[in-house]
């Protein structure tokens, strides 16, 4: 389909217009193949029998079909399964014997951490679905050798306001404060720090590992270190974590400063100028649109807050906040036709300015607990029922193509729409990283790109959204990145993109690890 | 269509819930979930329930577990009135959730048509505490507030928090009663949002910030002393107070019983005055607000919260109508 033929599709299928196309006709979706990504469902054989095996051992299965219909999604609202029943995970213990009767009885179960996946990996489409906040402890909190050991279905948040009664803090996790500690560390875990600290699952210590046929094991880099690899950016295939160790440090407050780009080709080569340079103690994009683009650059410290207005400032093509505008405006004033444009620009200025810095959240102008802000906002500005936010994970040479190649597929789809740009530091050559979120060629760092449309209150059809991610995962496969999101519905991506040797090896070890295939099952083979 | 289904609709309208996105931010608040981890009794639940087309009676467990201490709605990123759904849910069920004993029992005296400008409400259960009511009441009295007899309201208002809807008459009677009324000070801050909402040319204030604003109070207030917010007025206009808390935190030095999300931490001590234990246990919420917290005194805004921390050891605990008596 061509750019212009698209954009007409875009305008129709927005259903502010009834008599729009019909989405779900079988050349709905010309050029982008449809694909059955899992042919062999389960098809509730041996239910009864597991369950009333685990009621035998006191372990509580609820079936209610509201409680079951909870739990029918994720956060992305559109991947729907319905679990033949739920059970709140409670011990290592419980898991295990969870798991040896699943086996038995070859019934899939599905792990549930926070479940802010995307693309249906935490949805249970029959089965058990096993929800981790049932172990949600802090087990304990070692200040002198800077670790905290905790229950793997234990939110980030929560982890925090307990490291924080000591005056601690976690290092990288996400920015959405319901994403849990296991969840996370089986998909990766990318903060605005991951370009000096790297990712949650490099920052874990040891693990408490059930496997999938009922073995509690701890590893770690010394002990069990297959396990530990295997587990790590493991998606849940080869074990249900149930502890981690992970690391911590002191907490402290931030400073923030904020750059502006009318380019985002410059602001992404001055966010990896900064990244290969360490200049910053945290970084990231984020675009309001593609020529308004934000560098977020912030510190821990005075000293290197200094460093780098010594040193990296004027390298650095973006504006101040002044100078920006007065060049918006400029901009504008020649094209006066725009003014809807710049009236979007302004409003979306004014509303995330004074809410990514509450007063209540400022101390002598440095932002205290800047997770719980941006997670905040993150829900409030970007949430909703659906959401959709496909994303390319590259190596540092291919970043500018990819995300240039993917924003020009935003602009096809939606009018709004927003870009959260960063780089992961990568520990080394690690075995955890192979058909993971890292892609196969980086080195020292990664980059991640997440394309975000702002919906608002616009109706697209399912059909549609996935077309664009469709559009989105296609660059990967043609330029060989990797995903963050990794599996469920995009899973047919992950062969494509990584070939099917890698893909039969890891289905080799999975088939080893788990003979019957039950453990979360629809994540990726 | 059904009474119930009719007031349902109704709080659909007013509380929002359709626009949850089960993000769960509201969990990391709520003592409910703090205590059972089950997202079925959280407001989270309760909107998802609804959104999939359940009923009041399919959340019957979810609504009588939930103290309406209102931190859920306070950080809800979506602006979800979860306090708002979970009352009109709870009225919505035809017995109501509290027990059976607990409804309609106060039959409060109709309010005298009051004249004054400025009223002290104390609440039923400040009246119970004989000393600490007195010195409140003399306090405010400097203020210009008159302590008003409000059985009835607190009537009404444990009724509804028990679930039972409030009689049209006698609400109508307690609304004209209140014609000239420009301040109220209210101990319940169960009542901050309703009083809000039938008085609108009323400011509604709580004891606490009421009590703040004088400067010996706040001076008796020690940067080693931990302060508990009475939660359910503080939620309640949550954007306004969470700075004056705040300063009033920098400007002592003490602590204050709020999370992370500056919510306040709630006991959940109050939920059950009115309608008997539940599934959140004060003295479990306590000790989280004292991890790993040595404070010297608890001052605490709210009566109910003053025997909860009483009772773990080594814990001095003071009422802060009684900090400058
Ligand atoms: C609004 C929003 C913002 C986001 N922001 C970020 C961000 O800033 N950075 C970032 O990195 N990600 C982000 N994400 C993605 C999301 O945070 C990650 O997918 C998340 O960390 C997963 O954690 P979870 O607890 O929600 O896991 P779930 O979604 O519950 O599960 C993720 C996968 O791990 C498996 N799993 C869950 N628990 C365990 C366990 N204990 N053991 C083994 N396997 C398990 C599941 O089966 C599933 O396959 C965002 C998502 C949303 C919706
Ligand atoms: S915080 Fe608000 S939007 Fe999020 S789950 Fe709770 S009620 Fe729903
Ligand atoms: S009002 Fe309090 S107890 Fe009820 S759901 Fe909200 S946070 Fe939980």
């Amino acid at each position: 389909m061509k750019g212009s033929d698209i954009s007409a599709f875009a305008a129709a299928a927005r259903v502010s217009s009834p008599a729009a196309i019909d989405h779900v006709a079988p050349d709905s979706l010309k050029g982008i193949p449809r694909r059955q990504t899992n042919p062999a469902r389960w098809n509730g054989k041996g239910w009864n029998e597991f369950v009333t095996a685990l009621r035998a051992r006191n372990i509580e299965v609820c079936e209610n079909r509201q409680t079951c219909g909870f739990y029918s999604s994720d956060s992305g609202g559109l991947a729907y399964g319905m679990p033949h029943g739920i059970t709140l995970a409670g011990s290592a213990a419980q898991i295990s014997a969870i798991l040896k009767q699943a086996q038995l009885h070859r019934v899939p179960v599905t792990v549930k951490g926070g479940g802010l996946t995307t693309e249906g990996e935490s949805v249970a489409f029959g089965g058990l679905l096993l929800d981790m906040r049932g172990m949600s402890r802090v087990i304990s909190v070692d200040a002198q050798n800077m670790t905290v050991r905790a229950e793997a279905g234990v939110y980030w948040h929560t982890l925090a306001e307990v490291l924080r009664r000591d005056g601690l803090d976690y290092l990288s996790a996400p920015l959405n404060l319901t994403s849990s500690l296991g969840g996370t560390l089986a998909v990766g875990g990318i903060d605005i720090n991951s370009p000096r600290l790297g990712c949650s699952a490099d920052q874990a210590v040891s693990l408490q590992v059930v496997t999938p046929t009922g073995e509690i094991k701890e590893c770690s880099e010394t002990l069990n270190a297959d396990l530990f690899e295997r587990v790590l950016l493991g998606y849940g295939q080869f074990g249900v974590i149930t502890e981690a160790t992970m690391r911590v440090r002191k907490f402290t407050p931030v400073t923030m400063h904020y750059f502006y780009y009318g380019s985002l080709r410059e602001a992404m080569e001055d966010l990896q100028m900064l990244v290969r340079e360490d200049a910053a103690d945290y970084c990231g994009i984020l675009t309001i649109m593609d020529k308004a683009v934000n560098l977020l650059v912030a510190f821990d410290s005075d000293g290197r807050e200094r460093a780098f207005f010594a040193g990296w400032r004027k390298r650095l093509r973006g504006h101040g906040e002044l100078g920006f505008g007065l060049r918006m405006a400029w901009h504008y004033a020649l094209r006066p036709w725009r003014v809807g444009e710049a009236l979007y620009l302004l409003g979306r200025k004014q509303e995330l300015e004074p809410a990514f810095n509450p007063a209540h959240f400022m101390e002598d102008g440095r932002i205290i607990d800047r997770a719980v802000v941006f997670g905040n906002q993150v829900w409030k500005f970007w949430g909703g029922r659906k959401m959709v936010i496909p994303d390319l994970a590259t190596s540092a040479d291919k970043f500018v193509e990819a995300i240039e190649r993917g924003n020009a597929v935003c602009k096809k789809y939606f009018p709004r729409y927003t870009l959260y740009c960063v780089g992961i530091k990568l520990s080394g050559r690690r075995e955890r990283y192979e058909m993971s979120c890292v892609p196969p060629d980086a080195a020292g760092f990664a980059y991640g790109c997440e394309f975000e449309p702002i919906l608002g209150d616009t109706v697209y059809s399912r059909e549609y959204l996935q077309a664009f991610k469709n559009e989105i995962y296609e660059i990967g496969v043609e330029m060989k990145t990797s995903y963050y999101r990794f599996g469920g519905m995009m899973k047919g991506y992950i062969r494509r993109a990584f070939g099917d040797e890698l893909v039969e090896k890891h289905l080799a070890m999975k088939r080893l690890a788990d003979p019957a295939m039950i453990l979360n099952p629809d994540v990726i083979f | 269509m059904t009474e119930t289904t009719a007031e349902l609709l109704n709080s659909r309208i007013r509380s929002g819930y359709e626009h949850c996105t089960g993000c769960g931010v509201c969990m990391l608040t709520c003592p409910v979930w703090n205590q059972t981890r089950d997202i079925m009794l959280t407001v989270c639940g309760r909107a998802r329930v609804l959104q999939n087309g359940g009923a009041p009676e399919d959340m019957r467990q979810s609504l009588a577990a939930c103290v309406l201490c209102g931190a859920c709605g306070s950080v809800c990123p979506a602006g979800v009135d979860t306090v708002a759904l979970t009352t009109e849910l709870r009225m919505s069920l035809a017995d109501g959730t509290g027990r059976p004993e607990a409804q309609n029992r106060i039959q409060g005296k109709t309010p005298p048509v009051t004249t004054a400008q400025k009223l002290f409400f104390p609440g039923s259960a400040m009246r119970r505490d004989e000393n600490i009511f007195r010195s409140a009441a003399r306090l405010l009295e400097q203020d210009g507030y008159i302590l008003f007899d409000d059985t009835e309201i607190s009537a009404i208002a444990a009724d509804m928090e028990a679930g039972v809807r409030p009689d049209q008459d006698r609400l109508t009677r307690f609304i004209s009663s209140m014609r000239g009324v420009k301040h109220i000070i209210a101990a319940d801050g169960f009542l901050h949002r309703h009083l809000r909402q039938w008085l609108p040319g009323a400011r509604v204030a709580g004891l606490g910030e009421t009590l703040l604003a004088r400067p010996e109070v706040k001076k008796a207030i020690k940067s080693t002393d931990l302060y508990i917010i009475e939660p359910r007025g503080y939620h309640a206009d949550h954007s306004r107070l969470v700075n004056l808390y705040d300063r009033m935190r920098l400007e002592t030095g003490c602590r204050l019983n709020t999370s992370l999300q500056r919510a306040a931490i709630p006991t959940g001590a109050a939920g059950m005055r009115n309608r008997g234990p539940g599934r959140v246990d004060p003295a479990e919420q306590a000790r989280w607000i004292l991890h790993h917290r040595r404070p010297e005194r608890v001052v605490v805004e709210d009566i109910d919260d003053m025997q909860v921390f009483k009772n773990i050891p080594g814990t001095e605990v003071i009422h802060i109508a009684q900090l400058v008596s």
